[in-house]
């Protein structure tokens, strides 16, 4: 067995995390891919583990279990509460220790049936409707919030399922993991007063999905082809029957309102955050690489609703 | 005058855009709700969307509305003529009218017409 040390700060979020988190997860999606060593993750000294990273490393370790379709190539070392309070409250208190170990559908499912942040799916109509029952037992959005939410959810959703994973490659590890999968966080952080709501999926990437669509496409940039993907009225990919589920995504982010909602998304070596403040999408490329697609939304509860 | 109340006479829960994706998708909504409708003569065509509690999606806005251009064949002239669109949410009309006046008649649905 190799230990490996998990980062003490494991984010994406801030340009000085974001190299160390990323690296670290490709190393061990590497280690685990190749199949060489068992491996101990050892989550002792985390001080900080931000959601969007928390659920690239789960789609990390789940997507490997249906892949080795055993769980005995990773044992966890957790922080213990009384010796690393905050990281305890990190990877213990959120859920994410048992969405780790959550190594079948079933348990999986079974996540979904306890109402947990971090979970796991398939079939988009099945799990936007549980989803929606989450976000509704908690009360914490406005009716119109909600609507929008909803659209938003059910357009990431239905672009797993319809985009992320169209190439021949990938119809390995579509049968492996029983579909086309994606891993989600819903929560409410009540120190920033944020409801965070991110969906992820181990594909493409915008940049590949976007540019193999259609030959008019082809050539454009990584920051070229995200921006333009999500960017309204993509009047060539509405006659083909898809994109403006990008409306539907952006639209939850309150333009114009005094809090800040922000709208963030990772993909390949882009990007892409819109703010409800700024309003102007900014687009940029990163150093590091983030297979898939990672959307985020983080809203403002009850908006409005206070002043 | 046709009336179609969506969350009574079809679903709650719209959502998807293929068969595939749900019971409650847009392919069956424009194929058994919204063509049948369109093609009963020249009654105005009501679709309300009235008691819907969940957002619905382009793409299922899209494919129902978009879907009629694309797959059905039915002209815009005659779906602009005809189609009223009630709802508290202002862009789910205006969506539907640019998916309608950006759809263009696929191959099959031409030879169709």
């Amino acid at each position: 067995m190799t230990t490996l040390k998990v980062p003490k700060r494991l984010c994406i979020y801030t340009d000085a995390d974001r190299r160390a988190t990323l690296n670290f997860l490709s190393f061990l999606d590497n280690a685990i891919s190749s199949g060489r060593v068992d491996i101990i993750l050892d989550f002792t000294d985390v001080e900080y583990a931000g959601a969007a990273a928390s659920v690239r490393l789960f789609a990390v370790i789940s997507r490997a279990y249906f892949v080795k379709k055993n769980s005995n190539f990773i044992r966890f070392i957790w922080p213990k509460k009384n010796q690393n309070p905050a990281g305890h409250r990190y990877i213990v208190a959120t859920g994410l220790s048992v969405a780790l170990t959550a190594n079948t559908s079933a348990k999986l499912d079974q996540l979904c049936e306890e109402k947990r942040f971090f979970q796991s799916a398939v079939e988009p109509f099945i799990h936007w409707a549980n989803t929606l029952n989450v976000l509704d037992d908690k009360a914490l959005l406005t009716f119109d919030q909600y609507l929008l939410v909803s659209s938003a959810l059910s357009e990431a959703m239905l672009n797993v399922s319809h985009h992320a994973y169209e190439h021949p490659s990938f119809s390995s590890v579509i049968n492996d993991m029983e579909g086309k999968r994606w891993w989600q966080c819903c929560w409410y952080n009540s120190e920033i007063n944020k409801i965070v709501c991110i969906i992820y999926d181990l594909g493409l990437g915008i940049h590949d999905s976007f540019t193999s669509a259609s030959p008019l496409f082809r050539g454009y940039d990584n920051t070229t082809s995200v921006s333009t993907a999500l960017t309204l009225g993509q009047s060539r990919f509405v006659n083909a029957g898809r994109g403006n589920g990008s409306e539907d995504i952006k639209r939850p982010i309150g333009s114009g309102c005094a809090d800040s909602e922000t709208l963030l998304v990772f993909t390949g070596n882009v990007k892409y955050s819109y703010n409800s403040v700024h309003e102007v999408p900014k687009c940029e490329l990163i150093t590091e690489y983030m297979p898939g697609t990672l959307i985020e939304w983080s809203l403002v509860p009850r908006r409005g609703e206070d002043g | 005058m046709v009336n179609i109340v969506i969350a009574r006479d079809f679903s709650k829960m719209p959502f998807g855009r293929y068969l595939s994706d749900s019971p409650n998708s847009a392919e069956r909504f424009r194929r058994d709700y919204l063509v049948p409708a369109l093609k009963s003569g020249d009654r105005e065509v009501v679709v309300d969307f009235t008691g819907i509690n969940h957002g619905v999606g382009s793409s299922f806005l899209e494919e129902a509305f978009g879907g009629l251009v694309r797959k059905e064949g039915v002209p815009k002239a005659d779906i602009k003529a005809k189609l009223i669109i009630k709802s508290d949410l202002p862009f789910y009309k205006e969506q539907i009218i640019k998916f309608i006046d950006m759809a263009s008649p696929e191959k099959q649905s031409l030879q169709r017409s």
